[in-house]
C-alpha cells in the first residue's frame, strides 16, 4: 500500500507538472497574437481622417451604447474584430479548440471617442472632458460623414458619467475627435478587467 | 526448533509479482513521461519559433510599410475600373502580384516591362512551388497540394481559398521613402547672395520657377533655409549673424507646373538629389516566398529589391538574386522567416474595410517538430497583420490616391478579390 501510494503521488506530480507547463506555454504564442491584434487596431485607427469614417467596418462605426461611461462600455466583440479585418476566422484562429491558442479569449478592446476642444489637455483627461461614444443609431448608418452633417444632433458626445450632465456641444466641424483604444485582460473567474494598453490614437478631423 | 517461529529470509511469489508489476508500471510511466517531455519540448520549441517569427515579420513589414506610400508614376492611366488584364499591365505600388507556379494560371502576374520581374516567369528564376506536401499534407493543415494549381475563382468558396495553406502565394511590391540627403557636394551655399531665392520653396515664395531653374540657384538648392531667414517688410533678414540652413531630405523640388512644391522623394537605385527619381530608377521592394534551404524549413519569406547591372548569382541567401529579366535583378536583402507556407496581401483595391493607406497581410506560419516519435507535429498559425503607409499620409495625399486608385467600388469585387 505504501508503495502504491508513493507511486500514485509520483505519477500525479509528473502529470500535473506537464499539465502546468502546457498551460503556461499557451501564453507565449498568445502574447504574440495579442501584440499583433493590438497593433492591427492601432494601424487601422491612428492617423485616419474623418473622410475615412464612412465605413461600417471601421472602429468608429462599431455599435455603442448611448450614455455609457468609462468602464461600462461594451467591448468590441470578436465579430467586430472579424468585421474590421483585424483578425480572420477563415484562417483557423477561432476554430473550435484553437480559440485559446489565439490568445484573444480573455482580451477585450474598447474604443472611446473624445470631443476635442482647443484645450487638448482637457480632451486627454477623461474626468475633465466628456468621454463617450457615438450612439447605436448613428453607428448603424453606413455613411458616417454625410450622416454627421445631416443628423448632427445624434452625433453629440454622451453625458458625463461623473456629473450626469449632458454635453450639448456638438463636435465642431473642423475640430478633431480623439479616439482612444483600451485593451484589457479579463479574469475569467471574476470577470474583472485589468488594463494592459491604453492609447490615444490621435485625432480624426471632423468635416468642414 | 519450532517451525512457527522460523524467520523467513525471502519474499513470497505473490510479493515478488506485486513488486514486479509495480516496477513495470513505474518504468512505463517514467518512459512515457520522458517521451512526453521530449515531445512537449519539441512542440513548445516550435511554438516559440512561430511566436518569434510572428513578431519578426510584423516588425519588418511595419517598419517598411510605415515608410511607404502609393506610387502612381502615370496618373493618366485608368485604375479604378481597370479590368484584370489592364490592371496587370499597369505600373504602381503597392502592387499585389502572384508569381509563376509551374502549371498554374498566369492571371495574377504583372505584364509591364517595369513590373514583369515579379512574375518570375523567366527560365532560371527561383520559384516557390508550394510547401513540402510530404510533411504538411495529412497533418491537419487546411487545404491540399492541388490548391496551388487553382485560380482563386476555382475554389469552392472564399473561405476555402483563404484557409488553405497550399493555395498560391502572393508578393507585395512596394516603394520606400528616401531617408538619404540630397547630394550637395558641389553646392555653394551662400544664402546672403539671394536669400529670397533659397528659402523653403513653399508658401510665400516670391520667385518663379525660372528663378529656381537658373543654374546659379540650382547649385544652392541643397541648403534650404526653412527658419534661418524672416521677411521684414519687403526685405529678407537673417535671424542671426550666421544664418543657419538645413539640408532637406526625403523630398524633391517640384517645378513642373510653374508652382514650386516639395514632394515625397522615393528610394532609388541612384543617389537622390533635388529632382524626382524617374520611374526606371525607383527601387521596388518585394516580400517574396522562396524555397527554404533548411531541412525543416517550409518556405522562406524574404525581402528583396530591384537592382540593375550584372546580376548576382541565383540563390536563397542575402545578396543573391531570385529573378532577373536581363535588365533588372531581384536581389534578397533580408531573410525574414523559414516557417512560412503561404502569404497573401490586400490593399484598399481589394477590400472595402481597409483605408486607402492600409495594407493587410495574412501569413500562414507552419513549423515542423519531429520530437514526437510517432509522427512529426506541425504547429501552424495563420496571422492577419494590418499596416499603414505613412510616408504620404496627409488628407490631400490620401484624397489623391483614393481618387486615382479606386472609384466608388473596389475593383475585382467578385467572390474572391485577392488576385489583384
Amino acid at each position: 500500500m505504501v508503495s502504491i501510494s508513493i507511486l500514485t503521488v509520483a505519477l500525479a506530480a509528473v502529470f500535473s507538472y506537464q499539465f502546468t507547463l502546457n498551460s503556461q506555454r499557451e501564453s507565449s504564442l498568445s502574447r504574440a497574437m495579442r501584440t499583433i491584434t493590438i497593433n492591427n487596431l492601432v494601424n487601422l485607427v491612428d492617423g485616419t481622417n474623418w473622410d475615412e469614417l464612412g465605413r461600417s467596418q471601421r472602429p468608429w462605426s462599431m455599435s455603442r451604447v448611448r450614455g455609457g461611461g468609462v468602464g461600462t462600455l461594451p467591448p468590441l466583440t470578436l465579430s467586430d474584430l472579424l468585421g474590421m479585418g483585424v483578425i480572420s476566422s477563415e484562417t483557423g484562429m477561432f476554430n473550435g479548440n484553437r480559440s485559446a491558442d489565439a490568445g484573444l479569449g480573455f482580451l477585450r478592446f474598447y474604443v472611446e471617442y473624445y470631443r476635442s476642444t482647443s484645450n487638448m489637455d482637457a480632451a486627454l483627461n477623461p474626468i475633465s472632458s466628456q468621454p463617450g461614444l457615438m450612439d447605436a443609431q448613428h453607428a448603424s448608418t453606413v455613411d458616417f460623414k454625410s450622416d454627421f452633417t445631416t443628423r448632427a444632433a445624434d452625433c453629440r458626445i454622451v453625458p458625463d458619467p461623473l456629473t450626469g450632465l449632458a454635453d450639448t456641444t456638438l463636435v465642431t466641424p473642423g475640430n478633431p475627435i480623439l479616439v482612444r483604444l483600451i485593451a484589457v485582460n479579463v479574469d475569467p473567474a471574476s470577470n474583472s478587467e485589468q488594463v494592459i494598453g491604453d492609447t490615444f490614437l490621435g485625432t480624426s478631423t471632423a468635416p468642414q | 526448533m519450532n517451525s512457527s517461529t522460523h524467520c523467513r529470509s525471502g519474499l513470497s511469489l505473490l510479493e515478488m509479482m506485486i513488486a514486479l508489476v509495480l516496477v513495470v508500471i513505474l518504468g512505463t510511466s517514467v518512459t512515457l513521461a520522458l517521451e512526453g517531455g521530449a515531445g512537449w519540448s519539441g512542440k513548445t520549441s516550435a511554438e516559440d519559433d512561430i511566436a518569434d517569427d510572428i513578431l519578426r515579420v510584423w516588425r519588418v513589414m511595419n517598419d517598411d510599410l510605415t515608410q511607404s506610400s502609393w506610387w502612381i508614376p502615370d496618373t493618366t492611366q485608368t485604375f479604378g475600373s481597370a479590368s484584370l488584364p489592364t490592371d496587370r499591365s499597369l505600373v504602381y505600388a503597392p502592387f499585389v502580384a502572384e508569381p509563376a507556379i509551374t502549371g498554374a494560371p498566369t492571371d495574377g502576374q504583372p505584364t509591364s516591362t517595369r513590373m514583369r520581374i515579379f512574375a518570375r516567369a523567366q527560365a532560371g528564376d527561383l520559384r516557390f512551388e508550394g510547401p513540402d506536401t510530404s510533411r504538411l499534407n495529412g497533418s491537419g493543415v487546411p487545404g491540399g497540394p492541388g490548391d496551388r494549381l487553382l485560380a482563386p475563382s476555382a475554389f469552392s468558396s472564399t473561405q476555402a481559398y483563404r484557409a488553405s495553406y497550399f493555395a498560391r502565394s502572393q508578393e507585395l511590391v512596394f516603394v520606400r521613402a528616401s531617408n538619404q540627403l540630397w547630394n550637395h557636394a558641389t553646392d555653394l551655399p551662400n544664402p546672403a547672395q539671394a536669400p529670397s531665392r533659397i528659402q523653403l520653396p513653399v508658401d510665400g515664395y516670391p520667385g518663379t520657377t525660372a528663378d529656381w531653374q537658373a543654374s546659379a540657384n540650382h547649385s544652392r538648392v541643397g541648403a534650404l533655409l526653412p527658419s534661418g531667414w524672416q521677411k521684414v517688410g519687403a526685405n529678407w533678414t537673417p535671424l542671426s549673424a550666421n544664418p543657419y540652413g538645413r539640408v532637406m531630405d526625403a523630398c524633391y523640388l517640384y517645378t513642373g507646373s510653374g508652382t514650386l512644391d516639395l514632394k515625397l522623394q522615393l528610394e532609388g537605385t541612384t543617389l537622390p538629389d533635388f529632382q524626382s527619381q524617374d520611374q526606371a530608377s525607383v527601387r521596388l521592394y518585394s516580400y517574396a516566398l522562396i524555397p527554404s534551404p533548411l531541412a525543416m524549413g517550409v518556405g522562406r519569406l524574404v525581402r528583396a529589391y530591384t537592382t540593375t547591372g550584372t546580376p548576382p548569382p541565383i540563390g536563397s541567401d542575402e545578396g543573391q538574386r531570385i529573378a532577373s529579366d536581363g535588365v533588372t535583378s531581384l536581389v534578397i536583402d533580408r531573410v525574414i522567416s523559414d516557417n512560412v507556407a503561404r502569404v497573401a496581401f490586400e490593399t484598399s483595391r481589394h477590400a472595402n474595410d481597409l483605408g486607402i493607406t492600409n495594407v493587410r497581410a495574412t501569413i500562414y506560419f507552419a513549423r515542423i517538430s519531429e520530437h514526437n516519435r510517432a509522427a512529426s507535429v506541425v504547429i501552424r498559425r495563420a496571422v492577419t497583420m494590418v499596416f499603414t503607409m505613412r510616408a504620404a499620409n496627409s488628407w490631400q495625399d490620401k484624397a489623391t490616391a483614393r481618387s486615382t486608385m479606386k472609384t466608388s467600388t473596389v475593383i475585382a469585387s467578385g467572390a474572391i478579390p485577392l488576385t489583384y
